[in-house]
């Protein structure tokens, strides 16, 4: 591609008019598609579309010359003339009409094809690309002609009736599942479709499934040709595709072989659509979307060893309702047992059911705003926390903060990638070393305690009464990083302010004796993580976090060092 | 009924660019039209992707729904080409003659060509007057 779009701007500047003595490649890509399921359809005998992955194409018009393979060798159908033209402006499918000269149908079912492009070196391509405009320094997308001769291209192409059969999306991950041919399928009855779900034993479980097209079937029983209908939704990659969907269960296990029978193509020709699909991705895609595990150790001379886990899951569920909000439900916990000289944790438990939209601003400077409104319930691990909050939260991406290592990485790459001799580079994070951002965050909670509490004291029966209290907090926030390779150093701000006047009850360091504080006005809390990532893509890493402050419900006040292993995702 | 171009033109105004390849990969895409554009300090998961699909919401109200999770790690949309094929939906009630195709025109390859010598002549009854014979009953 790199080396065609420097033969375009060669060819730009130098003047159409004097073609290239060294032919060039013609502007189509069949190896990237050749493993997938859209290189390439057979719509009727005489029409072949063929996919060449590129989105700049305004027009491709040339010949073709089709060969008869079996094995290594090819035989050249004789008498059997080929055109090529683009089927639209813009769109990655070219389509080829086979002719034959006194005959009818070109192309027969069960045999192996390749076709050339350009057999005679001979195209008219036109592309749009970015070029300069003499006198100007940005660039401009114009149409440009590209100036042959062109290499022969070599497709290779199949009216083998084989399927692939692949699930549709993860909403409908086990029940609905798409049926990919490259050759069309035929207009047979759709009630005859049969789904297997197919064991290790090779026995075939049935399940009822109802089916319909997606592309335009074509019926065109042999030897008679017939006219291309038009592709479906105007996408030539329509043709020989179907989708299947279970109506009474869904398969649960993580893979599975299964089998569609009942589906005939173009030529008459049974259909054999069997594949493995991987149904294992739900549970994991919508938990781990945005997941946090912290687990950590402390102990020291004559204490009780004692544990902490912090842990935050937030994934984004289903599709988007009004005004692009996602559901959000959250869960934030930072709990533990045991003390080290006296030290403990936040003891914080708050389960969340909120909403989440991204505001674009296609700016430069504010990027976006995130917003999240929620109700969320303040607890602790003892339960004698009981508070109910709607809590709002605004994120604020200012482009100028933020230069993560990884856009660094691609800003180095781009540069280097367009540097002569670098054609073929390969992207990789080594690119950039270091990379460092700033998050700024807004949110206010909202709410109250939800009932009065005795709250005792954990080594003897002293109690105090804890009334029922306002809350109505301003929470700003600030959380800044800076990474350098596997390195990543974290600090976040919270300089949270009480409006109204909340209780705690802290113990005695003895723990037998408890008291009832009022906790209002401003109540910081901060924290400094140092992690080392423990794989490359940093998932996984050993973390070093120094926590001072306090935090709600129980604004019990921390100045602690914790150390283990971070899970992120 | 999203074609190529329409999703291309999604993408476009998604990332600032229009790729180049349908096999492009979504997320590398992002992070390669991010440095000094207006997603510098949006990463893909879940920033990009939550706007991906407000964005194809918006376009396309009727396909097959997407969501978050289908451009994740373990999703089904990968590139450029995933997302227009899990963008299809299926023939509701095609019009069978629409869908099935026609003979076609090829059929005569070899134009036949009538000569005016061996093109019949329709007889025309002839009353004795040397007129046509009028439809309808004779009286």
């Amino acid at each position: 591609m790199s080396r065609l779009l420097l033969c375009m701007a060669l060819s730009f500047f130098a003047g159409s008019a004097y073609p290239q003595t060294a032919p060039i490649p013609l502007p189509c890509d069949t190896k990237s598609t050749a493993s997938g399921v859209d290189a390439y359809r057979v719509v009727t005998p005489n029409v072949l579309y063929l996919n060449c992955d590129n989105t700049n194409l305004v027009e491709f018009t040339t010949t073709a010359k089709l060969y008869v393979t079996t094995g290594a060798t090819r035989t050249v159908a004789a008498g059997v003339t080929g055109t090529v033209h683009l089927f639209d402006s813009g769109d990655p499918w070219i389509r080829i009409d086979l002719a034959q000269a006194g005959s009818s149908a070109v192309l027969e079912k069960g045999k192996e094809y390749q076709i050339d492009l350009a057999p005679d070196q001979n195209a008219t391509i036109r592309v749009m690309a970015n070029t300069k405009e003499p006198g100007q320094q940005s660039l401009v997308r114009k149409e440009l002609p590209l100036a042959g001769p062109f290499e022969t291209l070599t497709v290779s192409f199949s009216t083998k009736a084989t399927a692939v059969v692949r699930p549709l999306n993860v909403s409908t991950l086990g029940s609905t599942f798409d049926i990919y041919s490259n050759v069309a399928l035929d207009a047979f009855i759709l009630g005859k479709i049969t789904f297997a779900e197919i064991s290790a034993l090779k026995f075939r479980t049935y399940h009822a499934a109802k089916a319909e097209f997606v592309g335009a079937p074509v019926h065109c029983p042999p030897p008679e040709p017939c006219a291309a209908p038009r592709p479906q939704a105007g996408n030539a990659e329509t043709y020989g595709r179907m989708r299947v969907e279970l109506t009474t269960d869904r398969l649960r296990q993580a893979k599975a072989t299964v089998a569609v029978d009942g589906i005939t193509n173009l030529f008459a020709d049974k259909v054999k659509a069997q594949s493995d699909v991987t149904l294992g991705a739900v549970p994991k895609t919508k938990d781990d979307s945005l997941l946090y595990l912290k687990f950590d150790h402390q102990a020291g001379p004559g204490s009780k060893p004692g544990y902490a886990v912090e842990a935050k899951i937030a994934p984004d569920l289903g599709p988007p309702m009004w005004g692009g909000f996602v559901w959000q439900p959250a869960l934030n916990m930072d709990i533990g047992a045991g003390t080290v000289s006296n030290v403990k944790v936040n003891d914080t438990i708050i389960p969340s059911l909120g909403v989440t939209t991204l505001h674009r601003f296609e700016s430069r400077t504010l990027e976006a705003i995130r917003i999240t409104p929620a109700i969320s319930f303040e607890t602790n691990k003892e339960g004698n926390k009981k508070n109910l909050l709607y809590d709002q939260d605004f994120q604020f991406v200012v482009g100028f903060l933020e230069s993560s290592r990884l856009v660094r990485a691609w800003r180095n790459y781009n540069v280097l990638k367009a540097q002569p001799g670098n054609e073929d580079l390969k992207f990789s994070n080594d690119f950039a070393d270091w990379g460092a951002g700033l998050k700024l965050f807004v949110g206010s909670e909202i709410g109250g305690a939800l009932e009065s509490q005795a709250v005792m004291a954990s080594k003897s029966a002293n109690t105090v009464l804890v009334p029922t209290y306002n809350v109505a907090r301003i929470r700003p926030r600030l959380s800044g990083y800076f990474e350098y390779r596997r390195i990543n150093l974290t600090v976040s701000v919270l300089p949270r302010f009480l409006f109204a006047t909340e209780f705690a009850t802290p113990e005695s360091t003895d723990g037998k004796t408890i008291r009832l504080v009022p906790e209002s006005g401003f109540k910081p809390y901060g924290e400094t993580s140092l992690s080392i990532g423990l794989d490359a893509s940093g998932h996984v890493s050993f973390t070093t976090t120094y926590k001072l402050g306090s935090q709600p419900p129980t604004y019990q006040s921390v100045n602690i060092v914790q150390t283990g292993l971070l899970i992120k995702y | 009924m999203p074609t190529n171009k329409e999703v291309l033109d999604v993408i476009e105004k998604w990332s600032g660019q229009r790729p180049p390849k349908m096999s492009q990969r979504l997320e590398e895409w992002w992070n390669k039209t991010a440095p000094g554009s207006t997603h510098s300090g949006l990463v893909f998961d879940p920033d990009g992707i939550a706007d991906l699909v407000n964005r194809l919401q918006k376009a396309f109200p009727n396909p097959p729904h997407l969501e978050a999770a289908d451009f994740k790690a373990t999703g089904t949309v990968k590139t450029v080409q995933d997302l227009v094929d899990a963008l299809q939906p299926t023939i509701s009630a095609p019009p069978a003659a629409a869908l099935v195709a026609s003979p076609m025109t090829l059929r005569a390859v070899k134009p036949v060509t009538v000569s005016a010598k061996s093109k019949k002549k329709k007889k025309v009854k002839k009353t004795r007057t040397g007129k046509p014979a009028k439809k309808g009953r004779r009286r």
